[in-house]
C-alpha cells in the first residue's frame, strides 16, 4: 500500500501549490493585507455614512423650511464625511506599499469621477423634461457605487 | 512589456503567493505583472532582479526589443 511518504516530493509540492492556488482564487479578497483591509473597510464605512447622511439631510431639507444658518450647518455636516473619506483615501494611498493596489484604487476613483461627469452632462439635458431625482442629490451615490464596482471588478478580473 | 517571471518562478517552484510574500506585495500584483496587465516600477523591478539574482533585462524586456 502506498503511504504518503512514497509520493515524490515534487508531486507533493505541486499538489500543495495547486491547493494553495485554488484557495487563493476562492478567497481572493482575503489576500489583502491587514492595512489594506482596514483602510478599505474604513473608506467603505465613510462612504456609507456619506450616502446615508445625504439621504437623511435631503429629506430634512425637503420637508422643513429651514433658516439659512441651519442650512449652512447642514451643509457643513454633509461635507464632513466626504472630507473624511478624501483624507482616508489620501492616507491609504500614502501608506500603501503595493503599487499595483495603489494603481487600482486611483483608477477606480477616476472611473467613478468619469461616470459622475458623464451622468451629470446627460442629466443636465434631460432633467428639466423629466421628473427624475435631481442629479446633484445622487451624484455622490453614483460616485461611490461606480468606484466601488470598478475596484471589485478589477480585483475579480485579476484573480 | 514582456517578462519571464512565470518561468523564473516555476524554476524555483514558487507559487504566486510565495513570490508575493517574498516581495511584500499582493498576489494580485504578481498576477497582473506576469500577465502583462501592469508594468512594475523601477524599484520593484530591481527587487525582482535581486530576488532572482539576475539583472532586470533578463526578467523584463521591451515589446519592441522582442520584435526586433
Amino acid at each position: 500500500m502506498t503511504s504518503i511518504l512514497d509520493i515524490p516530493r515534487f508531486a507533493m509540492s505541486s499538489l500543495i501549490v495547486t491547493k494553495e492556488r485554488e484557495h487563493d482564487m476562492r478567497f481572493c479578497r482575503r489576500e489583502l493585507s491587514t492595512y489594506q483591509r482596514r483602510s478599505l473597510r474604513f473608506i467603505n464605512i465613510m462612504m456609507g455614512i456619506c450616502i446615508a447622511l445625504s439621504i437623511v439631510l435631503q429629506a430634512i431639507l425637503e420637508r422643513h423650511n429651514l433658516s439659512m444658518p441651519i442650512r449652512y450647518g447642514i451643509a457643513i455636516l454633509a461635507i464632513t464625511p466626504v472630507l473624511a473619506t478624501i483624507f482616508a483615501i489620501a492616507r491609504y494611498l500614502r501608506g500603501e506599499k503595493d503599487e499595483y493596489m495603489r494603481n487600482l484604487v486611483v483608477a477606480s476613483m477616476l472611473w467613478g469621477l468619469g461616470i459622475v461627469l458623464t451622468a451629470d452632462i446627460f442629466f443636465s439635458y434631460v432633467e428639466p423634461l423629466t421628473s427624475v431625482v435631481p442629479f446633484g442629490n445622487i451624484s455622490l451615490d453614483i460616485f461611490v457605487l461606480s468606484a466601488s464596482a470598478t475596484l471589485e471588478i478589477k480585483l475579480w478580473r485579476n484573480q | 512589456m514582456k517578462n519571464r517571471l512565470r518561468v523564473l518562478r516555476a524554476e524555483r517552484k514558487w507559487s504566486q503567493a510565495d513570490l508575493a510574500q517574498k516581495l511584500d506585495v499582493s498576489r494580485q500584483s504578481i498576477n497582473a505583472i506576469e500577465t502583462g496587465r501592469f508594468d512594475p516600477s523601477l524599484p520593484l523591478a530591481f527587487r525582482f532582479a535581486r530576488l532572482f539574482e539576475t539583472n532586470i533585462e533578463s526578467i523584463f524586456s521591451d515589446d519592441e526589443e522582442v520584435i526586433s
